[in-house]
């Protein structure tokens, strides 16, 4: 499996695909990069990226920064399955492990957005179907609201509280352990 | 490359920017956002507002990762809201309460459990806890964690678990079937990549003060003699304070092995044990000359 998959990466490696934001502003990307979306994955296997790809639910300006994401992050994905599929070797080992590094940086710098971005990177990663990038984005909404309590909460996102008292003094007696 | 400066104060966007918030994210996000915390918080965002209600307990892949101390009534209230399958579960059970195991395990097997961390406090005048048999029925495990316990003999033909991958186990016995139950379980689970077996009680063989004949059996401190066979490992840990007859057969794909032992068989062949981990990165034997 993993040597038909070189075997397609270096096929695709000169294939470019456009990308169209809603906003009409084009981008060009290599397929490589471009498939970290599986939606625009499966555009590609049906076919029906000639002329390029629309994509009305996201912004030039989210589009730019997601394609810096997929960019660097197909990068990173190419060079995993030149080391999974070649032999033990220590060298490698160590670009592996400086790479990784570099990566993470990367995703600490990227996540430095106000909380708008933050959401409509969301929305376009769960649209684009970017496993990785949805995951990083949602991790940085869950890292924000750990160790908060309910009125804490509220007030970081401008959440109304809809509950009655009497229920939100309910639902704190069932779970009393999880307030103290 | 643009890049956006970042803006630190957490006023409304203007309006001609985005106006997206937490709030108008779909339900879906709202549950892997929920899936991402810690079991507690998880829990609390409970009573944010009416919508957040209930988004726990269906939030996909929520870790039930209880930490040192947790009440297990606390667990068990988890797990009788939670609807999806538990992906993650871990506790660390204290004397009085060892028999909650036996109705997690049950539970957690028809859940699907992928990663399982069970840890029995352990000690001198301590019994270990005799396992629930449905820990075999755990069929999804990818990762299983023991500490303390006894492992009862598989059902036929359950012996291992098709797609664990990491298996840690310390201070463990088998008393049902000693040896050939650990040997089972590490070969009937092909996809293992990772094995830690640290102070395991291996029942000594009791043939042995009467009769050394059964010569098959490379063993000087009355150890049956067990292999392990695992095609996939790239991780060995084997600590034990005798040597408890383990031999190993060739690990293709070993990266880093790590073994301690201080009474280890004389007899061992070393050579047999070097040759069998030839392609391994990183060696490290703890094994003094006495």
């Amino acid at each position: 499996m993993a040597s038909a998959g070189s075997g397609d990466e270096k096929a695709a490696a000169a294939a470019m695909i456009t990308l169209i934001s809603s906003d009409n502003e084009k981008f060009e990307v290599t397929e490589a990069t471009a498939t970290l979306s599986q939606t625009i994955r499966h555009m590609i296997e049906d076919g029906c990226t000639d002329g390029g790809v629309p994509l009305p639910n996201v912004t030039s300006k989210i589009l730019a920064r997601v394609i810096e994401y997929c960019k660097k992050h197909a990068t990173a994905a190419a060079g995993e399955e030149g080391s999974s599929s070649s032999f033990s070797d220590a060298a490698f080992l160590e670009v592996d492990r400086a790479f990784l590094e570099e990566l993470e940086e990367f995703d600490d710098a990227f996540l430095e957005v106000d909380r708008a971005t933050l959401f409509d990177l969301i929305l376009a990663a769960n649209y684009l179907d970017i496993k990785g990038l949805l995951n990083l984005t949602c991790q940085k909404v869950a890292d924000s609201v750990k160790g908060k309590t309910p009125e804490q909460i509220r007030e970081m996102y401008n959440i109304v509280n809809d509950l009655t008292p009497e229920e939100e003094a309910e639902i704190r007696r069932e779970t009393q352990w999880a307030f103290e | 490359m643009e890049v956006s400066s970042p803006r630190r104060n957490s006023r409304p966007a203007p309006a001609e920017e985005s106006e997206t918030n937490l709030e108008s994210l779909p339900p879906e996000i709202h549950g892997r956002i929920v899936s991402l915390l810690p079991v507690r918080d998880a829990v609390r965002t409970s009573a944010v507002c009416r919508s957040w209600r209930r988004i726990w307990e269906s939030a996909p892949g929520l870790a039930h990762d209880w930490g040192y101390g947790a009440d297990p009534a606390h667990a068990d209230a988890v797990l009788a809201r939670y609807t999806r399958p538990v992906r993650s579960f871990g506790f660390h059970l204290h004397k009085p309460s060892f028999r909650r195991a036996d109705d997690w395990v049950p539970l957690l097997a028809g859940k699907e459990v992928q990663m399982l961390r069970l840890h029995f406090s352990y000690g001198r005048n301590i019994d270990p806890h005799y396992l629930d048999e449905s820990i075999f029925s755990c069929r999804d495990l990818t990762r299983l964690d023991l500490i303390g316990c006894e492992i009862p003999a598989a059902p036929v033909g359950l012996a291992g678990f098709p797609n664990l991958t990491e298996l840690y186990l310390y201070d463990v016995g088998f008393p049902d079937n000693g040896v050939r139950g650990l040997e089972a379980m590490i070969a009937e689970s092909p996809l293992l990549q990772l094995l830690w077996l640290d102070k395991l009680w291996l029942p000594e063989d009791e043939d042995e003060d009467e009769d050394e004949d059964e010569e098959e059996e490379e063993d000087g401190h009355g150890f049956e003699c067990w292999v392990i066979q695992a095609p996939n490992l790239r991780n060995l840990s084997i600590v034990c304070d005798d040597d408890n007859g383990w031999q190993i057969e060739e690990l293709l794909y070993i990266e880093k092995v790590e073994i301690s032992s201080d009474n280890y068989d004389t007899d061992r062949d070393f050579l047999k044990l070097l040759t069998s981990v030839a392609r391994v990165r990183e060696l490290c034997l703890k094994m003094p000359v006495s």
